[in-house]
């Protein structure tokens, strides 16, 4: 979909907002026009008291005065209700844009959110939905209010002077045309700025992000003066670009205050002329009430004009944004072929001739085959680096193999429904994920219908619920990545989640370091327990899970290069061998 | 006590002049409908009665004249305010970088550095845009209401009485507008961050929302979320709304009653004019762009308060570590001291808990010093002490026979060589990144450097060698290549002490191994290798173990084995129960 089609497609959903506050905006707008007119008539019927010397007003003037105040009253009901209106429904189109885009990125496949940064993805759900939600508020006022006005204006300026009318229209484009070359012109000094900004931001945020090593090499004279250099040029970009910025207001000043002069010359003249002939010249009267209302007509007409350079700018950064948006709607979900469920347990996962690579140029894993019989457990090893968590990503088919199959009991993963498939997985990762939520919401996860019974067994087999026991409010200790608890305790919880659902096969992922001894050993009391009698993948550091897997795989530089039991491995002194030594042999 | 504000001291002469020139500007534009009533009043009567028309074309032409000088004077007003604001923000922002760069490392993680990055940019962007305001629009927009006022005033006082009241009714409807929204942006800020922090959460967690088959569930949070965000917004958009339609009644009501009670005294001819109720009408359309105007400076400025609350903060904290230690380039000997404790606790704020507590060891010159523990054990932390990024709280630090507060902190850092935990690379080349170890480093040194830890094997196949680029965090560099090159770094510095802080978690075990082995052939060098495993520390002349903040014990591998309950446990933990290596 186009990405203006995408726009429609939202815009469409709301037909009712969108018809009522055109109507409003035609009323108010219509009324707003028309006062100064009003204005006028009242201080005409004034002057003519004063030259006919009938010294009492004629009931025509409070006539004026009457319906202006309506027309003022109708303003304010139907501004308001414009402006509240159009925000609502931009609001509106804003959140199911957010709902949406969020809802893609959970459909996407696993390697679209693997190869794009977070805080990319997080930036267009926030910054660039935002950006489209100032673009359309700001659009729609300029669109309805703006293209109302003027051709209000106009009709009603050219019934009631048209040489005046002229007047305006030729003066007013002059405005727009100062702002758009001016800015045209100096969007080379924003670009610049910009840019310095970025290189700046960059600068500061890696340096204070690691301002002890830059301590420890006595660095800071260094990194000041580096900042300092880059702050310079920061300033003379800067400086133009603001002067450039402001210089905008300032010229449409001169362009109206030169068109208040001249409509003010010309319609003094046009009045002059036309004393004797009853106010009326060339088919248009003229009467200092036409001055007042005219003096404010060219206002009005020009407002449209001069705010639409701003509003350019805000719809420019919107479409660019609505772009990125639309290119993730765009993406193709991850479709699921699959349609078998599975029902009992599963007696032999089989890999068949899997070939798989995250990039064309780079073989992975190349004409892979093994056969897991249920209960077995198999440790993956190797170096830290990428590859280790390939098998988990072609288990649970986050990643589908290039070649060859991977299949439960004969049936291909394929043509398992992904959810059944996933289902029968259990799965706990060294990065452990803690989302913000309470403990108990983190770890009824799985299974929100959980009873507090099966909470607490869980937490026992977990080791956690002494910890949870003594955190401020228990399991309602609200709880988030960043704050409060140690990375073994959060692995804890997580491994508390997994307890609770008991699936079929488990995955684990053994922590490498920064955890306590105590906390590693609860941790591994966790593990066993997880793994009784299970079919289980773990990517092991540990040397008792190593040394009494059934198989153990070794990976280097993203390959399996090895695989067998431990003794087998150590007889055959190539990398594992190596591997074992260098970790675990004295000197 | 230093005031955000108070570098605009630097430019008097562009505070001076830029509103000066502004306020000419706006008494400009003040002439203009004096001139017109004037066409309105003599120059009609003139052309209709005597045919002649200087009378309108004069002031016609002085009014355009008046634009013309008005917008000369504004463009020397915007140029000072950009000279004047953009330096201010400049000179803010230097002064503030070098605060941040010479605060103490404890200072700096009370703060926090993500906040520090955070009033780097925005708070000091939003200083500098209210200077420029300063200049530009604080005096323009009062002066014009207040000269409407006056303006008023002189033409008609009955009908200045209906201006007062416009503009004190305005000035309250604007207040309570923007006193309610300005409590509302906090709010939806906070929804705000709620979807940011939801967003995060499921994109970091997606293989776990998927392998739980949650991903509809992620999404009804989601669409809760942002539910909240718009019953917000609906409250913020209604206030909005008012704000136009209410100035826009009350200016208009006012044109009504001027016009209504200056009609009888035009009439019965005691003074005012047509001409003048045309101009009084202008001064009230004036005031009505001034005060909305206004309005949108009242945001800027509470945004920019909050900004400076934050700046001044930061200015004025005190500094906690002292730089006047006089002793520098001692020299010892090998087996001498080179690290005392004695006693020693450190905590980050009075009443507080210990972070680590009565720390007792020495370190040798020479020695090969291991250190082990769990988190939050204090390992870190009595690094930081070594390296003088605090002052302990309580105790003694001797470092070569002195007081550690007496040795010259740069000269201290000089001698002392640390890698992270984390291995951070600096945007630039390699080169450069080992330039920031040593200033003068040559080409052999820099080759010898990498490849005693084990870098140069990589480094040599890029064509363009040492100058090849180095990305933001080093981000095109694999984690096991970070951390060789950040320890080729720290080799290049030739100290007397090396710390390596948990640094070669990426490695694998031969590289490891290789790695050390040319570290250790340096028999001048003291090395302190700070371990989760306690295979790294096999061959350590000492391993101190921390535990909870304390010193456990502290012996070679044998004695720790025989002696310390901790080490044990961490043995048997990695090498499993009873589990014997050879």
């Amino acid at each position: 979909m186009k990405p203006i089609s995408r726009l429609f497609f939202y815009i469409k959903k709301y037909p009712l907002s969108l018809f009522l506050s055109l109507i409003c905006a035609l009323v108010f707008v219509v009324s707003m026009c028309l006062t100064p007119m009003l204005f006028g008539k009242a201080i005409d019927e004034i002057t003519l008291v004063i030259t006919s010397g009938v010294n009492i007003l004629d009931t025509n003037f409070f006539f004026y005065l009457i319906v202006a105040s309506v027309l003022i009253v109708l303003v304010l009901i139907f501004e308001f209700f414009f402006e509240y209106l159009n925000s609502l429904f931009v609001e509106k189109i804003t959140k199911d844009l957010r709902n949406d885009v969020f809802i893609k990125l959970n459909n996407v496949p696993i390697s679209y959110i693997d190869s794009h940064p977070h805080g990319d993805l997080v930036s267009r759900v926030i910054n660039d939905t935002d950006n489209v939600n100032v673009a359309l508020i700001s659009g729609f006022k300029q669109f309805y209010q703006g293209s109302i006005q003027i051709i209000v204006t106009l009709i009603i300026m050219f019934i009631f002077n048209w040489i005046l009318g002229l007047v305006v229209v030729f003066l007013t484009p002059f405005g727009f045309l100062i702002s758009y070359t001016l800015a045209k012109k100096t969007s080379k000094y924003f670009k610049g700025q910009a840019k310095i900004v970025g290189d700046m931001g960059a600068i500061s945020l890696e340096s204070i992000n690691n301002i002890d090593l830059i301590k420890s090499f006595n660095y800071e004279e260094e990194a000041i003066n580096s900042f300092k250099e880059e702050n310079s040029k920061l300033y003379e970009v800067g400086r133009k670009a603001q002067f450039a910025g402001s210089l905008t207001n300032p010229l449409t000043r001169l362009v109206n205050n030169s068109t208040y002069a001249i409509v003010g010359m010309v319609a003094a003249v046009l009045c002059a002329l036309s004393f004797n002939s009853g106010n009326i010249i060339l088919g248009a009267s003229c009467t200092v009430g036409t001055i007042l209302t005219f003096i404010q007509y060219s206002n009005q007409f020009a407002k449209p004009f001069n705010e639409i350079s701003s509003c350019i700018t805000e719809i420019q950064t919107g479409f660019s944004s609505l772009k990125r948006l639309n290119t993730i709607l765009n993406e193709e979900n991850d479709i699921d072929l699959g349609k078998e469920k599975i029902e009992s347990s599963i007696k032999e996962i089989s890999f068949n001739k899997v070939d798989f690579s995250y990039e064309p140029s780079k073989k992975i894993i190349n004409d892979f085959s093994l056969d897991v019989k249920e209960g077995e457990h198999i440790a993956i090893v190797g170096p830290t680096g990428c590859g280790k968590t390939t098998i988990i990503n072609l288990l649970l088919r986050f990643y589908d193999p290039n070649n060859g199959e991977i299949s439960f009991d004969k049936t291909n993963t394929k043509d398992i429904l992904k959810e059944s498939l996933r289902r029968s997985f259990g799965m706990v990762l060294q990065d452990t994920w803690i989302f913000s939520g309470t403990v108990r919401e983190n770890i009824i996860y799985g299974k929100e219908d959980a009873s507090e019974e099966e909470i607490k067994e869980a937490c026992i087999k977990a080791n956690c619920l002494d910890f949870i026991n003594r955190l401020p409010n228990g399991f309602d200790t609200y709880i988030d990545d960043y704050s409060g608890l140690s990375v073994g305790q959060k692995q804890l919880i997580s491994i508390a989640r997994v307890m609770l659902i008991n699936p079929k096969i488990m995955i684990l992922d053994e922590a490498t370091s920064n955890i306590d001894t105590r906390t590693e050993m609860k941790i591994s009391n966790a593990f066993n327990i997880l793994m009784k009698g299970k079919t289980s993948f773990v990517i092991a550091h540990r040397l008792s899970t190593i040394v009494n897997s059934d198989l153990i795989l070794v990976m280097k530089d993203g390959k399996i290069i090895e695989r067998g039991k431990h003794k087998e491995l150590l007889d055959k002194h190539g990398f594992y061998f190596e591997l074992f030594n260098a970790q675990y042999a004295r000197k | 006590m230093i005031n955000a504000y108070s570098y605009i001291r630097y430019f008097k002469k562009e505070f001076i002049l830029g509103p000066t020139f502004k306020m000419l500007e706006v008494a400009f534009e003040l002439i203009m409908p004096f001139l017109m009533s004037y066409v309105i009043d003599v120059g009609i009567e003139a052309a209709q009665n005597y045919g002649n028309y200087n009378q309108i074309i004069i002031p016609g032409l002085l009014i355009f004249l008046l634009a013309v000088l008005g917008l000369c004077s504004t463009l020397v007003c915007q140029h000072y305010a950009s000279i004047a604001s953009q330096g201010y923000g400049t000179k803010l922002r230097d002064a503030l970088y070098s605060k941040i760069m010479n605060m103490s490392l404890r200072n700096v993680e009370l703060i926090g550095k993500g906040n520090l990055n955070t009033v780097l940019s925005n708070d000091v962007n939003r200083l500098q845009v209210s200077v420029a305001m300063m200049i530009r629009l604080v005096l323009r927009a009062p002066t014009i209401v207040i000269g409407s006022l006056i303006c008023a005033f002189i033409i008609d006082w009955h009908s200045a009485l209906i201006f007062l009241g416009v503009v004190i009714l305005i000035s309250l409807i604007l207040f309570f507008i923007l006193k309610v929204s300005s409590k509302k942006v906090i709010t939806t800020q906070k929804k705000v961050d709620k979807i940011v922090t939801l967003t995060n959460d499921s994109l970091n967690g997606i293989r776990v929302i998927k392998a739980f088959n949650n991903e509809k569930h992620e999404v009804n949070k989601f669409k809760e979320k942002t539910q909240d965000y718009y019953k917000e917004m609906k409250t913020v958009s209604f206030i909005n709304a008012l704000t136009n339609p209410l100035t826009f009644l009350i200016i208009n009501v006012a044109i009504v009653l001027v016009v209504y009670f200056s009609s009888n005294e035009i009439i019965s001819e005691s003074g005012l004019t047509t001409g003048e109720l045309t101009s009084l009408i202008q001064y009230l359309n004036q005031c009505f762009v001034a005060l909305i105007a206004v309005s949108n400076l009242v945001i800027i400025f509470t945004r920019a308060f909050a900004s400076k609350k934050r700046v001044e903060e930061l200015l004025n904290l005190n500094e906690d570590l002292e730089n006047n230690g006089t002793f520098a380039d001692l020299f010892i000997e090998n087996g001498q001291n080179l690290f005392e404790f004695k006693d020693v606790s450190f905590k980050y704020n009075e009443g507080e808990n210990n972070v680590v507590k009565d720390l007792n060891f020495t370190i040798k010159k020479g020695e090969r010093v291991g250190i082990i523990g769990g988190t939050g054990s204090g390992k870190t932390t009595l690094i930081k002490l070594i390296e003088r990024f605090f002052d302990r709280s309580e105790g003694e630090i001797l470092y070569k026979g002195h007081d550690i507060k007496d040795y010259n902190l740069n000269s201290l850092h000089h001698e002392i060589s640390l890698v992270n935990q984390k291995a951070v690379l600096f945007k630039g080349t390699i080169k450069s990144n080992l330039l920031i170890g040593k200033k003068d480093a040559s080409e052999s040194e820099m080759i010898k450097a990498l490849k005693d830890a084990c870098a140069y094997d990589f480094v040599k196949k890029y064509d363009d060698f040492l100058d090849h680029q180095v990305e933001e965090n080093g981000r095109n560099f694999s984690g096991g290549q970070k951390q060789r090159l950040s320890i080729a770094r720290a080799l290049i510095k030739n100290s007397e002490t090396l710390i390596l802080d948990d640094s070669t978690s990426a490695l694998d075990y031969l590289t490891e191994k290789e790695l050390k082995r040319h570290i250790f052939e340096n028999k001048n060098l003291t090395i302190i290798i700070i371990a989760q495993r306690v295979s790294s520390l096999l061959n350590c002349d000492k391993i101190i173990v921390m535990y909870h903040g304390q010193v456990e014990s502290i012996g070679t591998h044998e004695e720790l084995l025989k002696n310390s309950k901790v080490y044990k446990e961490i043995y048997s933990s990695q090498y499993g129960e009873g589990y014997e290596t050879n």
